[in-house]
């Protein structure tokens, strides 16, 4: 292939070939396999999906236009009667959204139970205690295992930053975030405006009756992917939102496959005290003069991260 | 899994990571794209046209898909080159003989010229460089077998265009 310039049009197809050709040698097609048989799985699990029957023969059109009308008068009290509750939990949901989209700090305590393949990702294990301050989007997760605390959040920008030790810490931008982190922040996170838009759009929401009688003033929403939508990251969630203020007091997120629970992270709001002295910046958790390694040094970043990763697994 | 997967796999993952600029996003898109598929499996004969499914649903779902989706980077992507070839630190313990870093250095800018191109456009060079011909490209991007042709002519023009301007005389082997 002649690589110099100045190149023609008749060039172009074999430089783009080669060019896709080097992009799919890079391809971990036994990772992708696996990911595609997981997706499978919980499709499976999902109810199917009703195809649409072929159109009735046009002599038929009037009896069913007939039933039709019947069956929406019925359907009419059908709807009175059922779906009030699925409106006032997207209700419910939506006002939540927008009481979490003040800037109010909330504390939650989190507590998970992990699948061994889940244990790898030593971010995701909730150790002795892990709480979750939240404010609107940005967030800041401390966890504690054995007496070493350790420290991520993101920041006003969406910034995801982890403290590596005292001295060190590793900067994301929001548009480079690390696969490991991008489950950790999706389930740890609590970027709770951000999820319960995800409940909006992506999932059924039912209020559970018995919430009621067990725990006045709270209500409790229970969200299902809709069928036939986006595969999501957790197949069941809870919610326990306080009616008055519409407060989440308590959220479950579930990861089932094949009926086996490969996650569940329960955040129990243990604070809403406004906190002075809390930030949601990296520069700010860190002891004064430490190096923060950004995009600018990603390949020092990248080791920093691998070695604090190890040196939780160890733990 | 059934063979015809695994071997459309790499070409479709390349195919869906060019058009969506993001090796996550593009992974995801043929995951999705090839669990459709099975889920339909019985409407289809897959061993013979499944290739074909693919690359139309990857094509559909990249030119739907909303661009305001969040990309990530996969840690384990982090110690090898990125997308086209080059490294983000060089590393000057070991210097790459001339001809690796011109190669990547082509490899990078046919990535970025590759990006510049509007996505149908893009996406009709690929999958005419796939060996798909003019009708059936037409079919997956819903516009007439002319407007293909008029399509890659411009779209090869422009590439040819943008990567004489980066290399504009100063490409040494």
């Amino acid at each position: 292939m002649n690589f110099r310039p100045p190149f023609t049009d008749d060039q172009i197809d074999p430089l783009v070939r080669s060019f896709l050709e080097g992009e799919s040698r890079h391809v971990d097609v036994a990772r992708n396999l696996a990911a595609i048989t997981e997706r499978l799985a919980v499709q499976a699990e999902l109810p199917p999906i009703e195809l649409a029957r072929h159109a009735p023969p046009r002599r038929r059109l009037l009896r069913l236009a007939v039933a039709a009308c019947l069956a929406a008068a019925v359907g009419v009290g059908g709807y009175l009667a059922v779906a009030p509750d699925s409106a006032n939990a997207y209700a419910l949901v939506s006002a939540a959204e927008s009481a979490l989209s003040k800037q109010l700090d909330r504390c939650y305590r989190v507590e998970s139970k992990l699948a061994k393949a889940w244990r790898a990702n030593p971010f995701l294990s909730a150790g002795d205690e892990t709480l979750v301050w939240t404010r609107g989007d940005r967030f800041r997760v401390t966890t504690n295992r054995g007496g070493r605390e350790q420290v991520w959040g993101q920041d006003e920008k969406r910034r995801l930053w982890v403290v590596c030790d005292p001295k060190h810490g590793v900067r994301f931008e929001h548009d480079e975030v690390p696969q490991m982190f991008a489950r950790t922040r999706m389930y740890l996170g609590l970027d709770a405006r951000r999820l319960t838009r995800r409940f909006l759009e992506h999932f059924d929401l039912h209020i559970e009756k018995e919430g009621h009688a067990g725990t006045p003033g709270i209500v409790i929403v229970r969200a299902t992917p809709k069928v036939g939508g986006q595969a999501q990251p957790f197949n069941s969630a809870r919610l326990e939102i306080e009616q008055k203020t519409k407060i989440i007091r308590k959220m479950e997120l579930t990861r089932t496959i094949d009926d086996a629970v490969q996650g569940q992270f329960t955040f129990t709001l243990v604070d809403d005290v406004p906190q002075a002295d809390l930030s949601y910046r990296l520069e700010d958790n860190l002891a004064s003069g430490g190096e923060i390694f950004a995009q600018d040094r990603a390949a020092e970043r990248t080791r920093l991260l691998r070695q604090l990763t190890k040196e939780l697994r160890r733990n | 899994m059934e063979s015809w997967i695994t071997l459309a796999l790499p070409g479709a993952i390349a195919y869906a990571t060019s058009l969506m600029s993001d090796r996550g996003q593009g992974e995801d898109v043929v995951q999705d794209c090839v669990c459709r598929l099975l889920a339909h499996a019985a409407r289809y004969d897959l061993p013979c046209d499944g290739r074909k499914l693919l690359f139309r649903a990857i094509t559909n779902a990249c030119i739907n898909r909303p661009s305001r989706e969040r990309k990530t980077v996969s840690l384990d992507d982090q110690g090898r080159p990125p997308r086209g070839g080059a490294w983000g630190i060089e590393d000057t313990t070991a210097a790459p003989p001339p001809e690796v870093v011109m190669a990547q250095e082509l490899r990078t800018a046919i990535a970025e010229g590759l990006e510049t191109l509007p996505l149908r456009h893009r996406s009709a060079l690929e999958l005419s460089i796939l060996g798909y011909d003019s009708d059936e490209i037409a079919e997956m991007l819903t516009v007439r077998p002319n407007n293909v042709r008029v399509i890659l002519f411009r779209a090869r023009k422009a590439m040819a265009k943008y990567l004489n301007a980066r290399f504009s005389g100063d490409m040494t082997p």
